[in-house]
């Protein structure tokens, strides 16, 4: 049933309803619909920016309660009759494009980068186990990556986003998230070889 | 990144694949040995699926910023001026608005006064003696119902 965006509806059960319905509802000024979009996508957000801005907490932060923020003074830029979660995460996609463009996050990176000795957050590499030194040169793999391929790659196997949606939140051809994705296959195939053989 | 798309294809339907199929070599000489592949794209799936919690704080100036905007939204609906808003004004709008209320307070205590015509009638209704009858001319002040008549 259509409702439009500045009627409050009193929910009785926020848990069970649709992200969009809880968009409506935050256009109309409620609280708990807010509250109940925030538990279900802070997380899925923050680590999506952790993992595209090198893991920089601060900055991920900023990211995260910019993009909040949205829903909260422009609630009425969401188009009802589309799908919440892609359309969130095209604002997130977008925030990191343009944060790459700045090229920061690229230069620390290259930075930090000496071939098998990664050093993160000050941490000893002989004293990091196999998951943190795999997870790291992962990192770093991907930050090698442009930001179309790499978010497409996180999209898809980290967030579970269909083909479609991706290429709607990339405003591109299916044909070509499939090429971006397994470009990027590809690519880790070769990245981390070494990995592998110790598999 | 020609034929990618294609390949991706392929790749998904790994498993109907003839082994010696030229769509499976194609995916072996692009990948490698596809169960060393395997393992290690599940490798790299348990790695991204790390999950982040951001601060608390966050969510706390969040909160503030939905209240802040949604009592903003009611004030103006309303037409209440907010103390704040109202001492953000200039000056000269706050002494345009006081004065304008007290034209508006004194035109209306003014005409309210100019209702009474004739001293007759005004004395009877600030009358001490509106607990007994008076009659004021043609005019009469009733106890009981409280009223009025003036003519």
């Amino acid at each position: 049933m259509y409702r439009p965006m500045n009627t409050l509806t009193i929910m009785s059960d926020y848990k069970t309803e649709t992200d969009e319905n809880l968009m409506r509802q935050i256009g109309s000024g409620d609280r708990r619909a807010f509250d109940e979009i925030y538990a279900r996508y802070n997380r899925p957000l923050f680590s999506f920016f952790m993992k595209m801005l090198a893991k920089d907490r601060e900055k991920c932060e900023d990211f995260l309660q910019d993009l909040f923020m949205v829903l909260i003074e422009k609630p009425h830029y969401f188009d009802l009759s589309r799908k919440f979660k892609p359309w969130v995460y095209s604002i997130a996609h977008n925030m990191i494009k343009n944060e790459y463009k700045k090229m920061e996050v690229r230069k620390v990176l290259d930075k930090n980068a000496d071939a098998g000795q990664v050093k993160v957050n000050g941490h000893n590499p002989e004293t990091r186990t196999q998951e943190k030194i795999f997870s790291e040169r992962l990192d770093l793999a991907l930050a090698q990556l442009d930001v179309d391929k790499r978010t497409a790659f996180l999209m898809k196997y980290r967030d579970g986003f269909a083909i479609q949606e991706i290429a709607e939140i990339q405003e591109t051809k299916e044909g070509t998230i499939k090429s971006r994705l397994f470009y990027v296959k590809k690519y880790l195939s070769e990245e981390l070889a070494e990995f592998k053989l110790n598999a | 990144m020609e034929n990618f798309d294609k390949y991706y294809d392929s790749f998904e339907r790994r498993s109907e694949l003839k082994k010696n199929s030229e769509e499976m070599e194609n995916l072996i000489s692009q990948l490698g040995d596809l169960d060393q592949y395997e393992v290690l794209e599940s490798r790299i799936n348990e790695s991204m699926s790390e999950e982040f919690a951001p601060s608390d704080s966050v969510k706390a100036k969040l909160d503030e910023a939905f209240e802040q905007k949604h009592s903003d939204n009611f004030t103006k609906r309303s037409g209440i001026i907010s103390l704040q808003a109202f001492q953000k004004s200039s000056p000269y709008k706050l002494m345009a608005t006081a004065a304008s209320m007290t034209i508006i307070l004194f035109l209306s205590v003014q005409m309210g006064f100019n209702n009474f015509h004739g001293e007759e009638e005004g004395a009877a209704f600030f009358a001490d003696s509106i607990s007994t009858n008076a009659v004021v001319d043609s005019g009469q002040v009733q106890i009981d119902s409280a009223f009025i008549h003036w003519q």
